[in-house]
């Protein structure tokens, strides 16, 4: 009863996250990193990343793997590379929403004010796309 | 406040949402007697209610100045600070109440809603068992139990809830609108739209459930029902249409035609062009019905 009592708020300390639509949108056009990312900034809004962060390191390993791995890859057209990365985005936001479905849904509730999505949206597409470029071009020297 | 009959006489319109008329009764009485606590705090809600945040906030502070522990005052500072979204000071006055009055359930579900509002929702579902223990027949707490039973993925057991709560509270208008907002996010526009219409004769004169009421007759038009899979799933229908549309492109073009992969294309177009004209013209239609 008495941790029910302990005070869970401190000024300014509450957010809300950035709506499913968004983070759709930032993992189609970035790719998984700009997924991770913006996901990231979620999970920071919740109070969530403290404890989820091991899953976000192993999203980023796999996008790593996979993007290196598709880099290194000589019988897939760059047609086909770009469908398989861009594929994998929208992949790991779904994976996301099933692990912050909770979360998305209560904000929807919530009075608490809405952040604009467009400033890190972009933010976190272009530094996903960079980063996605760097391993891709990795992947492309060790052919 | 020494006049009885004006206590009353407000309270009562601050309850069917006549802030104006309050605030017109308790001016000259205030202009006379500006310490009265009582008509302090009456009309620091009506000026609430009027969207006057500053001047409730002020009118509250000369009354808790006189009178720092008076429940009913510090109910009404968490309030207001709960809608200016200062939820670490609203949580310090709600805990404050607790501390003074640990039995009182109401105060555990007004808590379980600040932690709703706020995400922290282990800490509020803990809350509204305890309120629903220390107060079964709270509607508020019942509320807060079937939004948080929707998000833990309970739905069957919160529509059940949801209907027996509005079957009890048919002409409580929180409890209905809270009820609609809930039926809309299961996709139960029909239901959604039976209770927004008893809103309406509830409070007639209510823009935003004019607004409501308008939205939902759109949302149920027959031609809407093109769009259902937009309406029902939202972003991710829009991301399977484009995922289908790419497909059915590269099969047309593959194995038919590019005539065909032509069809295809304009199909789709169509479509897309019809999910966003059509809300729009819907409702002009359905205004113009109402009011011809």
């Amino acid at each position: 009863m008495n941790s029910l009592l302990t005070p869970s708020l401190q000024a300014g300390s509450t957010h809300r996250g950035f709506s499913m639509r968004a983070l759709v949108w930032v993992s189609f056009l970035g790719g998984p990193f700009s997924a991770l990312m913006f996901g990231g900034l979620n999970a920071s809004k919740w109070r969530k990343l403290q404890t989820d962060w091991p899953l976000f390191a192993l999203f980023a390993l796999i996008s790593a793997l996979a993007t290196v791995g598709l880099g290194l890859q000589t019988a897939l057209d760059v047609r086909m590379t770009r469908l398989v990365l861009r594929g994998l985005g929208p992949c790991i936001a779904g994976l996301l929403w099933l692990r912050y479905i909770r979360s998305f849904k209560a904000q929807e509730y919530s009075n608490l004010p809405e952040e604009s999505p467009w400033r890190a949206g972009i933010l976190c597409v272009v530094l996903g796309g960079l980063v996605l470029f760097l391993f891709g071009l990795l992947g492309h020297l060790f052919r | 406040m020494n006049n009885e009959h004006l206590t009353l006489q407000v309270e009562r319109l601050l309850e069917v949402g006549r802030a104006h008329d309050a605030q017109r009764l308790l001016t000259p009485h205030l202009q006379e007697n500006p310490t009265d606590f009582d008509a302090l705090v009456l009309a620091s809600r009506a000026f609430h209610a009027l969207g006057d945040h500053t001047q409730a906030r002020a009118l509250l502070d000369t009354a808790l100045s006189q009178s720092p522990h008076d429940v009913e005052a510090r109910l009404h500072l968490f309030h207001l600070q709960e809608d200016g979204q200062e939820y670490a000071a609203a949580e310090e006055t709600i805990l404050a109440l607790l501390r003074d009055l640990p039995e009182n359930g109401h105060l555990y579900a007004l808590y379980s809603g600040l932690m709703f509002d706020t995400l922290h929702l282990e800490k509020a579902r803990q809350l509204v068992n305890e309120a629903q223990r220390l107060n079964p027949s709270s509607s508020y707490a019942r509320v807060l139990d079937i939004s948080l039973s929707l998000i833990e993925g309970r739905g069957q057991s919160s529509t059940a809830a949801l209907a027996e709560l509005v079957c009890e509270n048919p002409d409580s208008a929180p409890v209905l609108y809270i009820a609609v907002d809930i039926l809309l996010k299961r996709h139960r526009d029909r239901q959604a739209l039976e209770l927004a219409q008893m809103l309406v004769r509830l409070n007639p004169a209510h823009k935003e459930t004019l607004e409501l009421y308008v939205n939902l007759r759109v949302r149920t038009h027959p031609l809407m029902w093109p769009l259902g899979p937009m309406k029902r799933w939202g972003w991710a229908a829009s991301v399977v249409l484009w995922g289908i549309m790419m497909f059915s492109l590269q099969i047309a073009r593959r194995f038919l035609s590019p005539a065909a992969a032509g069809v295809v294309a304009l199909f789709f177009i169509t479509y897309i062009a019809y999910s966003w004209l059509a809300p729009p013209l819907i409702r002009r239609w359905v205004l113009w019905r109402g009011t011809s």
